[in-house]
């Protein structure tokens, strides 16, 4: 049976308990809207997957992608899937990949660069990989195009890898 | 204390107090829903394969975080959550495991979240935290075998109210962000816009995605989605008012839920199992009551020995697809219940109207 205790009989007592848990949650509640409009979305924070904005603009939508190339030391180039550079995870990829390798400050960050010269010695094993291109992609698709792609170059991120460390 | 005060604070008491569930239904709630927790404990074994210069956490305490942590610190983070978890589903200090389990989910979750992007699982915390002292522990539980009913601590009624409350603050900041980002701007059409980013930047066609991208020109319908999506989920801190209410909205709420899976391929499964949580599950299961004493011991200590084992050992070998597909699992079955559940209220106020008429006439 439900539990409930009626105002008035023997039993009825303020909730206090009840009350600081919910004087709790509506404070908590105010304060992470403030920091999610002021900051940015925090964590641990009561929130649902917004889907904020509208992707769909005068029939067109926009998409960043990247595409990688490896240049090797003896000239060869191979284009590998962004994802494949790396490790299994349940990350976003793009989120994660963009996080790393969106912007021109990773090329000189020591650890970002060690650890991709790692990766590549993984996947390359002998093959000495000279750097890493990262070209980023405006691409847009039209609807009055049947949703085609078409790619814009943004910006370049070079991750040049020391021939030694990679080989 | 003023008289009107005292006479709000003594109606908010009267309604956080009632509760359209037992501690015997939150007992089997609790079973199922730490099944649920063991077959989705987060793998965070992954993190330390990434270099701390890819960290980027949201604000919050793990702003704090400067390095990725050792994997010891992963191993004993993750076997800690999965011990918590089994001590939770077969009601083992329930109180304690309870907040356990939600701390260390929090601290997993919020390790993987470091990177960038942050996934909404938070009601698998919040269902443990505002359950923790709902007397969810006190049915097919180890607790109750050793716990005489008279020193059991007195539960808590309030917690669904708080739970119910939480799920609908929790759909608020989802419709929230999409009134003041045109979602409502009859020129838009943002569900039809996810959804074909959906389709055709990430590729997602398979299920019924192609039917649903040839109604792509029907802007009325879209617009009307748009609409409902945003009434559904701010509604559903409203109808957390009443338990009248609250219960057929979160059932429509899972058939959307469904519906989102289909098109868009995204599973809502940590909802669905908080949604679950409001079902007067005693009525539905009823073999604990029927079974001896020893019996129901030797079933709850063999089915804790299966999850301890699956806990700790097996969940890092189960594919990431099995995964997904038992997460799509849920949704479906979720949905099942809840239609189940909307016809028979449909047909119970058709049945009451039809008495209404027929005693006015």
């Amino acid at each position: 049976m439900p539990i409930t205790t009626e105002e008035g009989s023997a039993a009825y007592h303020p909730r206090w308990r009840a009350r600081a848990a919910f004087a709790l949650l509506f404070i908590g509640f105010c304060t992470q809207l403030l920091v999610a409009r002021t900051i940015d979305e925090p964590y641990p924070a009561l929130f649902q997957p917004s889907f904020a904005g509208t992707p769909l603009k005068d029939g067109e939508l926009t998409a960043e992608v990247p595409k990688v190339t490896v240049q090797f030391t003896d000239g060869d180039t191979e284009e590998i899937d962004y994802r494949d550079v790396l490790p299994p995870s349940r990350l976003h990829p793009l989120v994660v990949f963009r996080s790393a390798f969106g912007e021109p400050d990773a090329e000189t960050e020591d650890a970002t660069v060690d650890w991709l010269s790692s990766r590549m010695q993984t996947r390359y094993g002998e093959r000495v990989v000279d750097a890493v291109l990262v070209e980023w992609f405006e691409v847009s698709y039209r609807s009055e195009d049947s949703w085609a792609p078409r790619a814009m170059l943004d910006r370049t991120v070079e991750v040049r890898i020391n021939g030694s460390a990679a080989g | 204390m003023d008289r009107p005060l005292a006479d709000t604070a003594r109606a908010f008491d009267r309604w956080v107090e009632v509760s359209p569930v037992s501690t015997r239904d939150l007992s089997i709630y609790r079973v199922i829903f730490g099944v649920f927790a063991l077959t989705t404990l987060p793998r965070i074994g992954f993190v330390s394969d990434y270099p701390s210069t890819f960290l980027d956490p949201p604000p919050g305490p793990f702003a704090l975080l400067d390095t990725v942590p050792a994997p010891w610190v992963l191993t004993s983070l993750s076997t800690a959550t999965a011990v918590a978890a089994v001590a939770l589903t077969i009601g083992l200090w329930t109180r304690c495991a309870s907040i356990a389990y939600a701390l260390l989910l929090t601290s997993s979750y919020g390790l993987t979240y470091s990177f960038g992007k942050v996934d909404h699982t938070i009601l698998m915390v919040v269902v443990p935290l505002a359950l923790a002292f709902s007397g969810w522990g006190d049915h097919i539980s180890i607790d109750s075998y050793f716990t005489s009913r008279r020193r059991r601590q007195t539960p808590s009624p309030w917690a669904p109210r708080l739970l119910a409350v939480c799920i609908g603050l929790a759909l608020l900041t989802a419709a929230l962000p999409k009134v003041l980002t045109g979602w409502l701007s009859p020129s838009t059409q943002a569900s039809l816009g996810h959804f074909l980013t959906k389709y055709v930047v990430e590729d997602k066609t398979g299920g019924v995605a192609p039917g649903v991208n040839s109604t792509a020109s029907l802007t009325l319908l879209w617009e009307a989605l748009d609409w409902v999506t945003v009434l559904l989920e701010a509604s559903v801190i409203v109808a957390a008012l009443s338990w009248r209410t609250f219960r057929p909205t979160l059932a429509v709420l899972v058939v959307f839920h469904l519906s989102v899976l289909l098109t868009m391929g995204i599973a809502f499964q940590t909802n669905v199992i908080a949604y679950a949580a409001f079902i007067p599950w005693a009525r539905l299961v009823t073999f604990e009551r029927t079974m001896s004493s020893v019996r129901l011991r030797l079933v709850v200590g063999a089915i804790a020995a299966v999850l301890l084992v699956y806990g700790l050992l097996m969940q890092n070998v189960v594919p990431v697809s099995a995964r997904q597909t038992a997460n799509a699992a849920m949704v479906l079955m979720g949905s099942v219940f809840a239609i189940a559940y909307l016809v028979r209220l449909a047909v119970r106020s058709r049945r009451h109207g039809d008495e209404l008429v027929s005693d006015a006439a």
